[in-house]
């Protein structure tokens, strides 16, 4: 594990990896039932989590498993931040509204489908259920871009804005879904996340994913 | 009025995603609100567009939201008496 690494969690296809161990192989492929595993799996009390988009179920689930454990206390609200890569934004609740607006005489948009078509309100939720008060942002890019995030990391230590970061991929869409997410520490010394080690960790997780499929 | 409690019940745990819960576990007088069921406001404009979509129903006085929604019941009152 790099040192300034605390944790990480890896979800697609009906896994969840702990810090690379397989601990959840789902009965269900689609994703919706997955989720359910993972939440009845971490134990998770939040009826909140019901009325969230797949998005910001999937970001939820990731954070929730992966601070579990995590001392925390001693560190300022302001001073825990999260930021993340997204693809495909809130494509699945996007589709959803507008089903729900295509038709002027059956045009009745949902005010809960409404307020998730923006991806960094998976960021404020995961932020609220903590108390987060620190950074909060969602980068939108094709793929997870570990010289981008690890960057973004870095500066935000440097500038000694924060003292830990969760950062990732999160995406979802109707034919795939992933939440790459790990929880990175600032040493108080500048400890760079380096970009190289991030990405060749994620590219593992892709590859035990594939075998476990 | 039975059968429209009934509805409701089912329709307002599919529109609000309270996949926990039974229809059985809200009572009709039970408070929607605040300590009742633990609405909240988005919530109160999905119950606006459920009245307009299942029932024809359109609010035009938001002030009245409060009295409509208080309950099952009185969201069943309300459809019974408005609806056409």
């Amino acid at each position: 594990m790099m040192k300034n690494i605390l944790k990480h969690v890896f979800i697609k296809d009906s896994v969840l990896f702990i810090d690379g161990n397989l601990v959840l192989k789902g009965e269900n492929p689609i994703f919706a039932k997955f989720l359910k595993e993972v939440y009845k799996f971490a134990k998770i009390k939040y009826p909140k989590y019901y009325k969230m988009d797949p998005l910001s179920k999937l970001g939820f689930l990731a954070s929730e498993v992966l601070l579990q454990n995590q001392e925390l206390a001693s560190y300022p609200a302001e001073r825990i931040g999260i930021a993340v890569n997204n693809r495909a934004s809130t494509y699945l609740v996007d589709c959803k509204h507008q089903e729900s607006i295509n038709h002027q005489d059956k045009y009745f948009p949902s005010p809960a489908n409404f307020v998730y078509t923006l991806p960094n309100v998976m960021t404020g939720e995961i932020c609220i259920r903590n108390g987060f008060k620190g950074e909060n942002a969602v980068f939108i890019s094709e793929i997870f871009d570990a010289a981008f995030m690890c960057n973004y990391l870095n500066t935000m230590f440097a500038a000694n804005k924060s003292d830990l970061m969760i950062s990732g991929f999160v995406d979802a869409d109707e034919n795939h879904y992933e939440a790459f997410l790990f929880l990175a520490k600032n040493d108080g010394k500048f400890n760079a996340v380096y970009a190289k080690e991030i990405e060749e960790l994620y590219n593992q997780l892709k590859d035990k994913t594939n075998i476990e499929k | 009025m039975e059968k429209l409690i009934a509805d409701l019940k089912e329709e307002i745990i599919e529109a609000l995603n309270l996949e926990d819960m039974e229809p059985d576990e809200i009572g009709e007088d039970d408070a929607l609100f605040g300590d009742g069921l633990g609405l909240d406001s988005i919530d109160a404009l999905e119950l606006i567009v459920l009245l307009e979509k299942n029932y024809g129903i359109k609010i035009e006085d938001p002030k009245q939201g409060k009295d409509i929604f208080f309950s099952i019941k009185s969201m069943a009152e309300y459809i019974t008496a408005h609806q056409k």
